[in-house]
């Protein structure tokens, strides 16, 4: 059986303050659940050139596309790797007040 | 140590001036992020997981107090109160905003120091034995050619795109605690007929495909140091990979030409007198080792002291014999039980300043090992420093044991990162905290990457653990047996990795299988390991029967 699709987010870093950011279809976002889903490959290249366009005024740097699994609170990261990027820091919780 | 000419301190202030403006016009956009990369990492700063980190260079691991004083401030007032001492002997910052980093950069300057060869394909920070110039048994004292290098290399305009970058370690005792079997070039000074020279070797290397070092020279006249080492990189520069990153390092070049072939080729480059660079003047020889005079040590007779356990305790572990019999060296652990290796806060660098004023000549130093060293304590001093020490949280008397953990920062900074390592070394040390359990375990080196680039030297820890990313999974590899040291070693791989919850457990087999195979509790792990063979060890990771299959 044909392994099915997953969906796909736009990813970036901030230029000025390097933290992870996230393409919402119109503008550039802290929290992945306001990320602007791709369903499909064509439509997550799509997203990905439309993040592109706009990456130097919004100051995104570094884009890539991330795979996501939708809930109902929006779009979660299925790799490890995004989950601990949404997350944030933990090894320091006395010196991280990362929301 | 160096000290900085004017010609030095107006060269960094350009430096720092020109990425300044490199920043603006990133800002502006007059650089686009392609043309902008390169320059910033050329100045230390890489974008990370979740933030930028400027990565300062620690020539040799030496630091004055002036400068761990502001390396605090910089991480109060641009970062998040905290620095990562790594296993190159530098500080990493893990928080700067962009806009930021020249102000960081200037802060630096003001006490001699810099980001500049910390990133790229070029010669990096040299690195030392960190209890240079106060051990016992050094033929001289090694940060005198490791500065030598550093003066050398900085800027070489003939060596700033070589194939991939290059790294020097330099030792000058029988005991190599600088890993130089392991680095591009590794140096160990030596004495023959009254003369002091070098044993040069080349082409060691953890990463990917990990290498001893070969022997290219038994004997190189100390003269000869610079002539020689730009004989090995202006061949490693013409012969070196370009096509393919993952087989650029010389250690690929060593390997695949044959140590005698490219002897050869070194040698006739030696021979010919090329050189970008004039020899050494004995004025610029006589300049560097006035840098390195040894400080007017007390000769107050010691005081007989009887310590309290906690005391003693880390008397028995965290000292390193000096060659006077009146000091010591003290190693700081980094490493508190349940810590983050290698993690200092700017209160506690306030502390190591202090302490490193008011009884160390004003002098630390940065072990690869991620701990801090006070290399030369009076004896007299010792309760002083401890008391301290304890109040800082930095009293830690683990050194040398299994939670004295080297580990790469992993994915919770590091972009390149596959697994994360920190909480993994966490997780150990926790699993042991009884310092008492850990000193009835013995010497035990544990060291944990967090990919195949092997920042956390697993190869060559009695137990390495390489943390891998299998089909969205994280996995740990175990190796064992491997050893950093004169008698250099890459550790063997045990079998298929172990998940995130099964890794800290399955160390935790390996020391149980271990404390039962040893002969006594002078027999230390690798030694253990060495006498009884991979086997053993397998059959209490896997079950007897998987053992053989593994």
């Amino acid at each position: 059986m044909a392994r099915a699709i997953p969906a796909q987010v736009v990813s970036a870093n901030h230029l000025i303050e390097g933290d992870a950011i996230w393409f919402t279809g119109t503008g550039w976002c802290r929290s992945i659940a306001k990320a602007q889903v791709a369903e499909t490959p064509e439509d997550a290249q799509v997203l990905l050139a439309q993040a592109q366009s706009g990456a130097e005024a919004a100051r995104a740097v570094s884009l890539y596309l991330a795979e996501v699994a939708i809930t109902p609170n929006g779009p979660r990261p299925t790799h490890f790797r995004e989950i601990y990027r949404v997350r944030s820091h933990k090894t320091h919780p006395q010196l991280h007040e990362v929301s | 140590m160096y000290a900085y000419s004017d010609f030095d301190r107006d060269f960094l202030r350009a430096r720092v001036d020109e990425f300044r403006g490199q920043v603006e016009r990133r800002l502006d956009g007059s650089l686009s992020e392609d043309e902008f990369k390169p320059l910033r990492l050329m100045n230390g700063l890489y974008l990370q997981l979740h933030a930028y980190m400027l990565r300062v260079a620690i020539p040799y691991g030496t630091l004055r107090s002036a400068q761990m004083r502001k390396l605090a401030e910089i991480s109060q007032r641009w970062d998040r109160g905290y620095g990562h001492f790594t296993t190159r002997q530098n500080i990493q910052f893990n928080w700067p905003r962009l806009t930021d980093v020249p102000d960081m950069l200037d802060a630096l300057a003001e006490v001699g120091m810099h980001a500049i060869q910390t990133s790229g394909n070029c010669i990096r920070n040299v690195t030392a034995d960190h209890f240079a110039g106060a051990a016992a048994g050094e033929v001289e004292d090694p940060r005198l050619t490791a500065e030598l290098i550093r003066q050398w290399s900085t800027d070489h305009p003939e060596f700033a795109y070589l194939p991939r970058k290059f790294k020097v370690a330099v030792t000058a005792s029988d005991q190599d605690r600088a890993v130089i079997k392991l680095h591009d070039i590794g140096l160990r000074l030596r004495e023959r007929d009254g003369e002091i020279g070098y044993q040069v070797v080349i082409g060691g290397g953890l990463g990917r495909t990990p290498f001893i070092g070969k022997e290219v020279r038994d004997w190189l006249p100390k003269r000869d140091l610079l002539a020689y080492l730009e004989a090995i990189l202006r061949v490693y520069n013409l012969g070196g990979r370009r096509d393919n990153k993952f087989k650029a390092r010389i250690k690929i070049l060593v390997h695949e030409t044959g140590l005698e072939e490219l002897r050869a080729k070194i040698e006739a480059e030696f021979a010919s007198g090329r050189r970008l660079l004039p020899d050494v003047s004995p004025e610029i020889t006589a300049q560097i080792a006035q840098g390195f005079a040894p400080p007017a040590f007390r000769d107050d007779p010691v005081v007989p002291f009887s310590p309290g356990p906690a005391f003693r305790s880390f008397l028995d572990t965290n000292l390193h014999p000096h060659k006077r019999a009146d000091h010591v060296s003290v190693t700081v652990s980094t490493k508190p039980i349940g810590g983050t290796p290698g993690d200092v806060t700017a209160d506690q660098m306030h502390v190591l300043a202090d302490l490193a004023e008011q009884f160390g000549y004003d002098e630390l130093r940065i072990s690869h090992e991620q701990n801090v060293i006070l290399p030369h304590i009076h004896r007299n001093d010792l309760g002083a420093v401890y008391d301290a020490l304890a109040q800082a949280g930095l009293a830690t008397a683990n050194i040398g044991l299994v939670s004295d953990i080297i580990a790469c920062p992993g994915l919770d900074y590091c972009a390149l990162a596959t697994a994360r390592s920190i909480p993994i070394a966490q997780q150990i040390s926790t699993l042991f905290g009884d310092l008492d359990a850990q000193a009835d375990i013995g010497p035990l080196k544990i060291k944990i990457s967090g990919c195949i680039n092997a920042c956390g030297h697993h190869h060559v820890g009695h137990i390495g653990i390489l943390g891998l990313d299998r089909a969205g999974v994280e996995n740990y590899q175990l190796t064992l047996g491997g050893d950093g040291t004169e008698t250099a070693t890459l550790g063997a791989r045990t079998g298929p990795g172990f998940a995130y919850d099964e890794i800290v457990p399955a160390v935790g087999r390996l020391i149980e299988a271990y404390l039962d195979l040893r002969e006594d509790r002078s027999e230390p792990f690798l030694q253990t390991y060495r006498r009884v063979g991979i086997e053993p060890f397998k059959a209490v990771l896997y079950g007897e029967r998987d053992a053989k299959a593994a």
